[in-house]
């Protein structure tokens, strides 16, 4: 999937920098200082700066949220309830499915004009936009949640479970994350998703819905991603004091890696986890255009666009409205995982 | 070509002269003052050494006369003179003709001060290329007999080599090598040897000093080992939390330290005829914080012969009995007030604040 | 010292064994995985990849495709069969035209590499300049609004980019075609036409020799060689237009080629320029640059000559790894901009459920991705150590 592949700094360290140092600068700071200025190096830049991104944002951020990140997570938080209200059939916007021909095309900058009574146009049957574009929101969302939710449960484990052995089970878990993650990700996603789905239009076999279908093959494509970065960071903190006194003490693995490693893991895999989403989100639209997505009449984001990008030069706004979407999604996910790796100092490891 | 290098300059005063230069940065808790109001003067040819602890702002200090500090946040006042020419509020492009011809500098750790991907032979070119005007080949001969002068075996080889290639005393000669590419009037030697192995450490020492004295050329040597400097520099001065708290001819003030921190530095030396269990003196507490630094003298939290007045008043910077020996204390080393203001302290029980705090 | 020297030789010849067997147990694996998706179809494989149809046409793809899958034989049989059939470039048939796959592959492959290389260029030119000068200005207005604009593009699909240029470049202003492509360097080489190929490539060696010689002079032999190189491209481009009207004229085939390439690209930008920008701000802080600044070297000179270079390993590896986001881009962006590439290949076969052909461009990708993953690995390997050995020393 776009972004989301090997990095060379997959390791989220556990968080060495902040709140530590923080506590002893009072009595260091000469100390600091003869690293950082004088031992340390000078920087070459005539007004550069000696922060980096990690600094950055880091100041303001530190308890309160920034008002981009309260934008964020408003925007999130108002795609889920639309998408759920959709879903659930609670509010209607009209009914997706309904086609109202003399509308069809119609909307705002369509070469057709507008469409009287739906604010953001139809598309190229006459269905509304807003009633389809809530619950496109509902297969959108539940495609990257679910099939995150697969990569952890999966990935999340296996990494885990390598990261905390370590041993022979960590190097073949390691190898065949690496197999995996040997394939591009659409690619292995499109394989994926085309020979399921061409199971089940053979008929002899339980015909899965397509949306469960997505979530496999996405989330199989997950699986190494985040077995990787979760297994680096439980390799960190599994050799920490506290996690080697709790194992000197007797503690059974099983509670160990549940008590005292999982906790620490968790911040940064919660980070992951949002980019995740966001990546799964861009996969199902990029499935769809390769004409591997969720099949109409259902839609989602991505279908939407593929179905109607022949109409993108005469009514743009078919296309542009849910790709609109996606981007704002994608960015309050993104945002959302970068504040929070600021705040629990993950490293750099999804982007 | 407009090269300072060659303008003779035909002032007949002292090489450097630093007037009350005064550098702080400003940090997230305030502004930190590492170096507060010092005055050096260097003349040609002779060798400054300044001792100190590491936070003593003996690095900034150096790098601050050379206007190499990161602009953020920095605030630089006094004076820096270099052959009579004011200096210290010169542009970095202005700088450029300065730094590596006419003043250069060693820095404490060879294995992070050459460039990694760099051939040893073009780090020391591309200085020769920038000052002078000269073909490559010529460059490249110069930086040739260049290694061969630092005493590095088969020079025409390790022009071709890549620093990892080379042992860390061996990189520190290349870094000598730089230095003196362009045949500088003035060398800042920044613990130069503090990160090599015992046994390279006179080595590099002397190679240093023999050269200095080939090409008299002045040097800054800045060190926290008052052993270094013994043999080494004809003036040395002490720094303690960004000032100068001692100055004096290297005889001078090995032979009547006035200055209890430096007699504290002194005794942290270790002897080579102690025996090795010998416990080595080590200075109790550790420096102050330069954002809040106390209102006294600033050694005195740390002091054995510390008093109330200490702890309230600053000392000035005041003449000792030899001609050139400054030093800052109320009750010096070796003086009947200094050696009642101990006797009374031992008589009390009174430690240090610092030491009880911190020392450990 | 001399050891030194050997031992690393000796290192490297290790790594490159072991990373040799580890790319032979990856094909295995992965060609594996792509024969077993097709006999992991319920029922007949031949039924369900061709379920309609009757008559003497149908019966012959039929047969063509139990012939491609040799569905007779035993399990493993068939899977060796299939494995030295891939190696022999045996990829089996598009059965509704009956042509061999490796005849589309041959005409569609190139036109993808031809596309991944022009954004991978593009995103390099674009970032390393724009992180470089992010590192330097760091904490600037500048540089706040250029990481800002990297993180906007960081959350823009590949696709959502494709139909907005099409439509405000392509349809809008009408600068640049949205669709369609004309054959150019590389593709035309597949074909046997190796004309424009070695033309530009005597144009680019030309320009590189020559650069590097008068880059010589200036002790820049590097910069000297790359600068000359692009003069040779553009002056190739130009005497095309001006000459050789028609035939050596790429100019048609760079406005195809344009948009899908800066959509392709524009991902990779933000990518490169965070990690260059992150990096370089790290490398300045490194002690090499404080002496080559007390040295009196320029800024421009520290910048790119000391700064840039360890930090371009990094950039080396980064470029590997998001090869894999860059042909599942590719595979997207064919489709929207029409451009008969691999992806366009991939789209035509999952509709027409060309599922052998479908196997075979994944098979194909995936064993090109690794290749590739292999060559940057070992490239890193051979450039790495005295990166990593400074590193740790620090």
């Amino acid at each position: 999937m776009p972004g989301l592949r090997r990095s060379p700094r997959a390791t989220p360290g556990p968080g060495s920098g902040g709140p530590t140092i923080r506590d002893e600068v009072g009595e260091t700071v000469h100390e600091e200082f003869e690293s950082g200025f004088s031992g340390g190096g000078a920087l070459v830049a005539e007004e550069a700066v000696l922060v980096g991104d990690e600094g950055r944002g880091r100041g303001p951020l530190k308890w309160g949220l920034s008002f981009f990140a309260w934008l964020a997570i408003g925007w999130m938080v108002f795609i889920v309830i639309i998408a759920v209200l959709a879903k659930i059939g609670l509010v209607t916007w009209g009914d997706p499915q309904n086609v109202i021909a003399s509308c069809a095309r119609k909307g705002p900058f369509a070469n057709e004009g507008t469409a009287p009574g739906h604010l953001l146009g139809c598309d190229s049957d006459g269905r509304d936009m807003i009633a389809r574009l809530a619950l496109g929101a509902w297969t959108s969302l539940l495609v990257g949640t679910g099939s995150v939710a697969l990569g952890f449960l999966i990935g999340g484990t296996l990494g885990l479970i390598a990261g905390y052995f370590g041993g022979r089970l960590d190097s073949f878990l390691v190898s065949t994350f690496n197999v995996l993650l040997s394939v591009p990700g659409v690619v292995l996603a499109l394989a994926l998703v085309a020979f399921l789905q061409g199971s089940a239009q053979a008929g002899t076999a339980t015909a899965l819905p397509d949306v469960v279908i997505l979530i496999i093959a996405i989330g199989v494509v997950a699986i190494p991603l985040i077995g990787r970065i979760s297994r680096a960071s439980a390799l960190t903190w599994s050799r920490r004091e506290f996690v080697l006194a709790a194992r000197a003490q007797g503690a059974k693995n099983g509670r160990v890696m549940w008590r005292e490693v999982l906790p620490n893991v968790l911040p940064a895999m919660v980070s992951i986890a949002l980019l995740s989403v966001a990546i799964a989100i861009v996969a199902e639209g990029a499935l769809a255009i390769l004409g591997v997505g969720v099949r109409p009449p259902t839609p989602s984001w991505g279908n939407m666009i593929a179905i109607d990008r022949g109409e993108l030069f005469t009514s743009p706004h078919i296309v542009f409205e849910p790709a609109l979407l996606i981007f704002l999604t994608v960015l309050a996910l993104n945002y959302l995982g970068d504040v929070i790796r600021a705040k629990f100092d993950v490293r750099e490891s999804a982007i | 070509m407009s090269d300072a290098r060659f303008e003779e300059s035909g002032y007949g005063g002292p090489l450097l002269e630093v007037t009350d230069l005064t550098t702080s940065f400003s940090t997230d808790r305030g502004v930190v003052r590492a170096v507060d109001g010092v005055s050096l003067t260097l003349e040609r040819g002779k060798t400054l050494g300044i001792v100190g602890e590491s936070g003593s702002g003996k690095t900034v200090l150096s790098r601050s006369i050379m206007n190499l500090l990161p602009k953020r946040g920095l605030q630089r006042e006094g004076s820096v003179r270099f052959e009579g020419k004011e200096i210290s509020e010169l542009p970095a492009d202005a700088m450029r003709h300065y730094w590596g011809a006419q003043m250069a500098m060693i820095f404490q750790d060879p294995m992070t001060s050459l460039n990694p991907v760099m051939k040893i032979g073009n780090q020391i070119t591309e200085a020769i290329r920038e000052h002078l005007d000269v073909t490559p080949d010529y460059a490249g001969d110069l930086a040739e007999s260049l290694l061969a002068s630092v005493r590095i075996p088969e020079p025409h080889v390790r022009l071709n080599e890549y620093p990892h290639q080379l042992s860390g005393g061996m990189r520190q000669r290349v870094c000598i090598a730089v230095a003196l590419a362009c045949g500088p009037k003035l060398l800042f030697a920044d613990e130069p040897t503090t990160a090599l192995d015992v046994t390279v450490q006179a080595q590099v020492l002397d190679l240093i000093a023999g050269q200095q004295a080939e090409r008299f050329m002045a040097m800054v040597l800045v060190t926290h080992d008052l052993g270094v400097v013994a043999g080494r520099a004809e003036r040395v001065a002490v720094m303690y939390a960004g000032r100068v708290v001692e100055e004096a001819p290297t005889g001078v003030l090995f032979a009547d330290m006035k200055m209890p921190y430096s007699e504290a530095l002194l005794a942290s030396i270790p002897k080579l005829d102690a025996h090795s269990h010998v416990r080595l003196n080590t200075i109790p507490g550790r420096p102050p914080d330069l954002v809040h630094p106390p209102a006294g003298c600033k050694f005195a939290p740390r002091c054995p012969y510390v008093q109330d007045r200490c702890l309230e008043e600053e000392p000035p910077l005041r003449a000792g009995p030899t001609a050139g020996h400054q030093f800052r204390c109320w009750f010096p080393v070796g003086t009947p007030e200094g050696q009642e203001a101990r006797a009374k302290n031992e008589r009390e029980g009174r430690v240090p604040a610092a030491a009880v705090a911190g020392g450990h | 010292m001399e050891a030194t020297t050997g031992r690393r030789d000796y290192e490297l010849l290790r790594l490159l064994g072991r990373r040799l067997l580890q790319l032979l147990v990856v094909l295995i694996v992965v060609s594996f995985f792509t024969f077993l998706l097709i006999r992991l179809l319920p029922g007949d494989p031949v039924q369900t990849i061709i379920p309609f149809g009757q008559g003497p046409a149908f019966a012959h793809e039929r047969a063509l495709l139990r012939s491609d899958l040799g569905l007779n034989k035993g399990f493993f049989a068939q899977y060796w069969d299939y494995l030295t059939g891939l190696v022999q470039g045996h990829l089996g048939h598009q059965y509704s035209s009956g042509t061999p796959v490796s005849t589309l592959v041959k005409e569609s492959l190139p036109v993808s590499l031809e596309l991944m290389i022009y954004s991978m260029i593009l995103a390099l030119v674009v970032a390393i300049p724009l992180g470089v000068f992010g590192a330097y200005r760091a904490g600037t207005r500048a540089d706040g609004a250029v990481n800002t604009t990297a993180f906007g593009l960081l959350a823009l699909p590949n696709f959502v980019l494709a139909l907005v240029l099409s439509f405000f470049v392509g349809a809008k202003l009408k600068w640049l075609p949205t669709g369609g492509y004309t054959a150019g360097w590389l593709d035309r080489a597949f074909v046997g036409d190796w004309g424009p190929l070695l033309v530009i490539l005597l144009f680019i060696a030309v320009g590189v020799t020559v650069g590097a010689v008068i880059g010589r002079t200036r002790g820049l032999p590097g910069a000297g060689g790359v600068l000359g190189g692009v003069v040779g491209v553009i002056l190739f481009m130009v005497l095309g237009i001006v000459l050789f009207h028609g035939y050596y004229d790429l100019w048609p085939h760079m406005q195809d080629m344009l948009l899908p390439s800066i959509t392709l690209a524009a991902g990779e930008i933000a990518v490169f320029q965070r990690l260059l920008r992150s990096d370089m701000i790290q490398t300045l802080q490194e002690n090499f640059i404080t002496l080559a600044k007390a040295k009196g070297i320029s800024n421009t000179r520290i910048l790119w000559r000391h700064a840039l270079r360890p930090s371009s390993l990094t950039l080396l590896t980064v470029a590997g790894l998001t090869a894999g986001t860059l042909i599942g881009g590719a595979v997207v962006i064919e489709v929207i901009f029409s451009i008969p590439g691999m992806g366009q290949q991939i789209f035509e076969a999952i509709n027409a459920r060309e599922y052998v052909a479908l196997q075979s461009y994944i098979v194909i990708i995936a064993v090109g991705f690794v290749l590739l993953n292999f060559v940057v690995d070992f490239l890193y390997a051979v450039l790495d150590p005295r990166i990593r050995r400074a590193r740790v020393a620090a």
